[in-house]
This record gives structure tokens, sequence and C-alpha cells, in this order.
């Protein structure tokens, strides 16, 4: 529901759900609660002429144990957080334990075309449209 | 320590980083998650017993992209930590490596766990 607000009305509305998003995110940081906690990991998703782009949070991750598989219209990503051994926590606010997030791409990704990179704790990975997605300029005919 | 403090400077917004306590035997290790940032980008600083980190993700959409959907949108991370006085400032460490940032606070010498011995 909010995606939807947030292509069909453009900036002005954006703007009220980054601030709701922000005061939802500091309350959650705070309160510590379990049942409000985001999906892990937080994703941002651009959209270009050719490809898709998402980004995922995901720092401190060994990337050797990172599955990124891509299937139809979905990709998934999986992997690990090992939390330190032999240490006494005081606090515990990161996520540890296994964590798989599949995210549904708006077209059939046809598995070709993908590409990905981590770097400073975020994973980019690229996605090519299929041929059959990208914009196609329709020619005028003048009578 | 100021949980809802905003920033607004230009319409940036800072977000909690996620934070775990770990404690050794001669050091505190604070560490947060702050994807997006590294070493250049990110600031420690202690004064008058409170540590604060500050650190900036560069909030950019690459070439040819807009922005679909988020989660995360944030221009950086920021929080501020009161520090007990059991800690040697001196020997404060912090490094950032794939978006986490570790900082080690040694233990000052009067903390220290220490062997009394029992004489007869």
């Amino acid at each position: 529901m909010k995606m939807l607000f947030k292509t069909l009305y453009g900036n002005g509305i954006f703007d009220a759900f980054r601030e709701m998003d922000w005061l939802e995110n500091q309350i959650n940081r705070a309160v510590g609660s379990r049942f409000a906690r985001p999906s892990y990991p937080e994703l941002n998703v651009y959209e270009g002429e050719n490809s898709v782009q998402v980004k995922a949070l995901l720092p401190g991750i060994d990337h050797e144990k990172l599955e990124i598989t891509a299937e139809g219209d979905r990709l998934t990503i999986s992997g690990e957080l090992r939390a330190e051994e032999n240490a006494r926590y005081h606090r515990r606010e990161r996520r540890y334990g296994n964590f798989s997030r599949v995210v549904k791409l708006p077209f059939n990704s046809n598995g070709k075309g993908a590409e990905a990179i981590y770097s400073k704790g975020v994973l980019t990975i690229t996605v090519n449209k299929p041929a059959e997605e990208k914009p196609k300029q329709i020619p005028i005919n003048l009578n | 320590m100021s949980v809802l403090e905003k920033t607004e400077k230009k319409e940036e917004i800072y977000f909690l980083p996620e934070v775990d306590i770990l404690e050794r035997e001669d050091a505190f290790l604070l560490v947060a998650n702050i994807p997006g940032a590294d070493d250049k980008s990110t600031e420690v600083t202690v004064e008058k017993n409170v540590l604060t980190i500050k650190a900036d993700t560069a909030r950019e959409e690459a070439d040819g992209y807009s922005l679909y959907y988020s989660e995360n949108n944030a221009d950086g991370y920021r929080r501020e930590f009161r520090l007990s006085e059991s800690f040697n400032a001196d020997g404060i460490l912090a490094s950032v490596k794939n978006g986490v940032l570790t900082v080690t606070l040694p233990k000052a010498e009067k903390a220290l766990p220490r062997k009394i011995e029992v004489k007869s």
C-alpha cells in the first residue's frame, strides 16, 4: 500500500513516508522489540532503463557464504552472520544466525545477466531486464 | 543518551545503528552496523565520558537509476553512549570493515581484575 502511494504521488508523499520510516526505525531500535524488527536484510530497490538494482544492507557478512539466486521473477538472498564466540554480551542488537529473503522482481529475470558486488557492507545486485521489458519507442504515424 | 534525536540539516536523516556491546578480559568492544560507510566517512569522538559515533553513507543513486522502493535510506548513522569511569580514554581504538564499526575500549588499570595475594 505504501509503495503504491510512493509511485503515484511522487515527492510530496514520499517525504512523509520517509519521516514515518525514520520514526518507526528509531522506535524499533530504541525499544529493541522482538516483534517489530524489520526484515533482514533491509533493501533498497532502484530501477534503471535496462536493469534493476537491489541493494541489501549486510554489514559484516562473510561474502563467501552468501547465496544469491535468481529464479523466474524471484531473487533470493541467503547467508549467515556468526556471533562472536567466547565473549560476554552486555547488549545485543545486531542480527545473527541464518537469514533468507526473497525479493519479487517486476519481471522474469530468466536467470541471466545478473551481477553482484559487496562493498562497505552493502550487497548490490544488478539484474538485467529481459529484452521484452525494455521500453520500446513507438513510432508515430502521421496521416 | 538522546534516543529520538534527529538532526535535520538540508533534509538529512540519520538512523541509530544497531550495536552490540561485548566484554573481553581487558577491554570492552562496541560493534555497530553502519553499512554503506567506511573509515573515511566515520568519526568516533570521546568528550566528557560521552562516546559519539558519526558515520555518513552516500545516499546516492547510480547513474541512470531512480529509487523505486526503500527500507533504509538514511544519510548516515548517529549514536551516543555514556562511558563510565572505568575506561582509559587514551587507548580507545576504532576500525571499520565491511560496514561494521568496532570500537575497542580498554579497561582502565583499576578496573582490571586483580589477583590479590592472600598472605598468612
